[in-house]
């Protein structure tokens, strides 16, 4: 997921919150009273998150009304994963299986390739 | 003052720094060579060494001048960074200043020394030297703080995040992992935030595995690999590694050792796990590894390099899978002699630099008289898994007798774990058929076992792990204790039996225990309760501790039980249709006296009971199978009545007994027989078959007169009567024979040996006592201690 900045967070929330499709308008009202944003700045960080494809437009209704793609729990979760992996080496602490396990699709078609060809056999677990 | 100290100290650390250094560099130039040769964990013992080097001053056990050559008021601080130290008497004719100046000098000579055995000479000039050292001594705390914080502080921001995320397993996954653990169970833990299954936690360690589907087969992989981890207590090897770390901080290649050393962790748990599967297994396990890998996709963010890295050390550890195989002797002698020569690398090496002390400015001379031959040992110790280990017993210490086996162990699946629970206390498990607890001078009050985790015949296994025992005071100090079969009593109750053997040997006895006692005055009364609220109740009489009464309260109450007048077991018959059992063995009763009831199990038979004293026997045989009436018998020459056979498929024929014995049942019959009103049936009392033995065929006899016993087959004698006591080989479950084995335990006089149903013999008759034989081991006493014998290789 890419990175949700501080301000678009602020968006996030109230998507989030409303639990139902916003209109630029909408979400632009509650910033102006809080945080004094204008709507063109509302708009652009909307813009931004529907690039990222965090939000999308709900496109059945006339004016673009906007749904999070990502639940905020997504979110956290997320945040919590990239704190984690700023603590590379208390990760060293704990004894995982294996390092890292950030191998691509190819390297692990590699790896059953070669491991079940020396053992013999086709190459599913066997379970 | 405290500069000297520091610059001493911090002296002892580049040398240690160097050794280390040195022999770790030994190590990745011989990788090649080793890689592929030694045992995974011999490599991993040997980075272990490299370890040891770096964290205890061998080389600088014997050059240090200073502790007892200065008198310096904080003296006693020094052994803490110095082990031992010799008795080396060092005199200075200088001042303290002079000194710490001229130290600076010499511990930097010595560092380039040191380097210059690494076969580096560099010509630096000495002041260069002292002026880096001086300011390498003021750094160097701070370097190993701030490191060391930043381990401890990085990993509990890590364990904070991660674990607040954990969400308990199901009973369903816990199970499994019970099912393979001996010992204390970590908890098991599923967490979205994990991106492979792990092990986290010092003091109470849980597997953390990323929350996703598992199979039964890829969850028991990768427990098997944490499990592994945690008994061999790689974390706190991590710890250490990471410790030494902070120590060595100015150590460009501690983080390339560091890095070896867990490669080397991993390929050695693999290798520990899969010794025991067989192919299926392992390819089970690597495509485990894989899929492991595979679950969390690379964010695309992180290097190709590192990922070339990682996927380089899958790799190997694949390739160490398939390509693994049993280690031969060779192997292993091999290692053996690298790591000793690993060890001895590092020692001399303390001793080289030592010798190159000795040609500074400072004169030490040795008192010839104290020249400690306390030599550390630099050897690791050795892996749980290699020496055959010693399952004695013993309640004090000087007790406790090591029993080499006499048979070689299978420890490939016994796997000894090893809990200290105190300085004294402490004991070993055993996986396998049965366990040995074993501890050492252990208060009689309070003692505390754990019991040990078995496997069934069937292989299915259980746990058992964790109960503890208190207040076993019935035990006598060498009384061998060992926990039995796990049993269930009517398929519902679990429960453990314990034998205990007293110093004598003689006594043998199964108990269930716990702390409660009834009344004051009465016999200690062991009380075993399980969490859903049924009990089984155990009567057990310690001044004549050969009797036990077990029953589930739910059907049977045992009243009391008393050897010398074996008063009749109160039975509750609440719901016979259940099984329960009750099993009384006597064993300082004639084995033929031995009774036996059961209700439910074996519904149609009733108690008997006997008076030693008096010989009075009550108690009525119900034999509800409509078989034949008991057939009176008499022996005029032994003076022996009897009811001689109630025919094949009964297992009661209660034998000859004297007059006195046989009670109620015959006393019509016995009134008509003294009066000339009863043909007496004489019978030859001598050839008494007492049980089916083996396919129905094989029996054993006994004389009766002689106290002699025998091995029949189809009534044929294949042994003479030769044997003084006999035990047959069973496989038991719910303390129910459920096989008897062609082979038996027999004595001849005093020595025990193993014969088979034809008499040949297995095992020489060569040891004191052999008990609880069945079809792989056995508990054999030998030079005084108990032992287990390991007949499986000897059985064809």
């Amino acid at each position: 997921m890419d990175k949700i900045s501080s301000a678009e967070h602020e968006i996030m929330k109230i998507l989030w919150r409303e639990q139902r499709p916003l209109k630029v308008a909408e979400i632009s009202a509650e910033l102006e009273q809080k945080k004094a944003w204008n709507k063109s700045t509302t708009g652009t960080l909307v813009t931004r998150l529907r690039d990222k494809g965090i939000i999308e437009p709900a496109e059945r209704y006339g004016v673009a009304r906007y749904i999070p793609l990502v639940t905020e729990d997504e979110y956290i979760l997320a945040q919590e994963q990239s704190l984690l992996s700023k603590f590379g080496s208390a990760k060293k602490l704990a004894i995982a299986m294996v390092r890292n396990g950030h191998l691509s699709d190819a390297d692990i078609d590699d790896l059953r390739n070669y491991f079940n060809a020396g053992m013999g056999g086709d190459n599913r677990d066997n379970e | 003052m405290t500069i000297v100290i520091m610059s001493d100290v911090v002296r002892v650390i580049i040398i240690m720094s160097v050794s280390g250094s040195i022999i770790a560099a030994a190590l990745f130039l011989l990788k090649p060579l080793t890689r592929n040769r030694l045992p995974k964990f011999t490599q991993y013992y040997l980075w272990l060494v490299v370890l040891f080097t770096l964290i205890v001053p061998v080389s600088q056990i014997i050059v240090l001048p200073s502790n007892q050559a200065l008198p310096l008021p904080n003296n006693a601080e020094a052994p803490a960074f110095v082990p031992i130290i010799s008795d080396t008497v060092t005199r200075f004719a200088i001042t303290q200043t002079e000194y710490a100046q001229r130290s600076a000098i010499q511990h930097a000579s010595q560092g380039v020394q040191a380097t210059a055995s690494a076969g580096t000479p560099q010509p630096v000039s000495q002041s260069t030297i002292s002026l880096f050292m001086t300011y390498f001594v003021l750094i160097y705390p701070f370097g190993v703080l701030l490191l060391g914080l930043w381990f401890v502080a990085s990993y509990l921001m890590y364990y904070g995040i991660l674990c607040r995320r954990n969400i308990a397993a199901g009973p369903g996954y816990q199970d499994v992992l019970n099912q393979m653990c001996s010992g204390p169970v970590p908890r098991l833990y599923f967490n979205p935030l994990a991106a492979t299954p792990m092990l986290l936690g010092i003091f109470k360690p849980k597997i953390i595995l990323p929350d996703r589907d598992y199979t039964h087969g890829q969850l028991a992989a990768i427990l098997a690999h944490e499990l592994t981890h945690l008994r061999r207590k790689d974390i706190l090897i991590k710890w250490l590694t990471l410790a030494i770390s902070a120590i060595h901080w100015f150590n460009p290649l501690m983080w390339l050792i560091r890095r070896e050393i867990d490669r080397a962790c991993e390929l050695a748990c693999d290798e520990a796990v899969i010794q025991n599967l067989d192919p299926a297994g392992k390819k089970i396990y690597g495509n485990t590894l894989i899929s492991v890998s595979a679950a969390t996709k690379a964010p695309r963010a992180i290097a190709s390099a590192m990922m070339c890295e990682d996927k380089k050390n899958l790799k190997e550890r694949l390739g160490a899978i398939m390509h693994s195989k049993s280690h031969t002797k060779l192997a292993v002698i091999f290692s053996a002699v690298v790591l000793l020569l690993t060890a001895c690398g590092a020692l001399t090496l303390g001793l080289g630099s030592q010798e190159e002390n000795t040609t500074t400015e400072i004169t030490a001379t040795t008192p010839p008289e104290t020249q400690p031959s306390a030599q550390p040992t630099v050897e690791p110790t050795p892996p749980p898994q290699g020496d055959p280990i010693i399952y004695i017993t013993s309640m004090n210490t000087e007790h406790l007798a090591s029993f080499s086996a006499i048979h070689e162990f299978d420890f490939l699946g016994a796997y000894a774990s090893y809990y200290e629970l105190d300085d004294d206390d402490w004991f070993f498990t055993l996986d396998g058929e049965w366990g040995v607890v074993i501890w050492a001078d252990i208060p009689l009050r309070g003692l505390q076992a754990i019991a040990l985790n078995n496997h069934d015949t069937d292989g299915s296994s259980y746990v058992n792990a964790g109960h503890v025992f208190y207040e076993l005071d019935i035990l006598q100090p060498g009384t061998l204790f060992f926990i039995n079969r796990f049993v269930t009593i009517g398929g519902v109750l679990p429960w453990e039996g314990i034998s205990f053997i007293d110093p004598s040997g003689a006594r043998r006895y199964f108990s269930i225990v716990s702390d409660r006692r009834g009344d004051p005055g009465d016999p200690p009364f062991f009380l075993f309760e399980f969490e859903d609220g049924s009990d089984i109740w155990g009567l057990h009489t310690p001044n004549t501790p050969t009797h036990l009464g077990l029953a589930s309260a739910d059907y049977l109450y045992a009243s009391r039980i008393d050897l010398n007048t074996v008063a009749r077991q109160t039975i509750t018959t609440a719901n016979q249709s259940q099984d329960s059992l009750v099993w009384v063995v006597q064993p300082t009763l004639p084995h033929q006296t031995i009774t036996l009831c059961n209700c439910g199990q074996f519904r149609d038979q009733d108690w008997y009971v006997i008076d030693r004293e008096t010989g009075q026997r009550t108690g009525y045989p119900h034999l509800g199978h409509g078989g034949p009436p008991p057939m009176p018998a008499y022996d005029a020459e032994l003076g022996l009545f009897g009811t001689p056979g109630y025919g094949p498929g009964y297992h009661n024929l209660y034998g000859m007994h004297p007059r006195s014995e046989i009670g109620e049942i015959f006393s019509d019959w016995y009134y008509n027989l003294t009066r000339g009103l009863t043909a007496v049936q004489l019978v030859d009392s001598t050839r008494r078959i007492t049980w089916d033995w083996y396919e129905g065929a094989w029996d054993l006899a006994e004389d009766a007169r002689l106290g002699l016993y025998a091995i029949m087959y189809n009534h044929q004698f294949t042994t003479a009567f030769a044997f003084h006591d006999i035990r047959i080989a069973r496989i038991l479950n719910n303390f129910e024979t459920v096989q008897t084995l062609p082979f038996a335990a027999v004595r001849i006089d005093d020595l025990w040996g193993v014969v088979d149903i034809n008499g040949n013999i297995i095992i020489p008759y060569m040891f004191d006592d052999l008990t609880f034989i069945n079809e792989r081991t056995a508990f054999a006493k030998f030079n005084g201690a108990y032992g287990i014998l390991d007949i499986s290789g000897n059985l064809g």
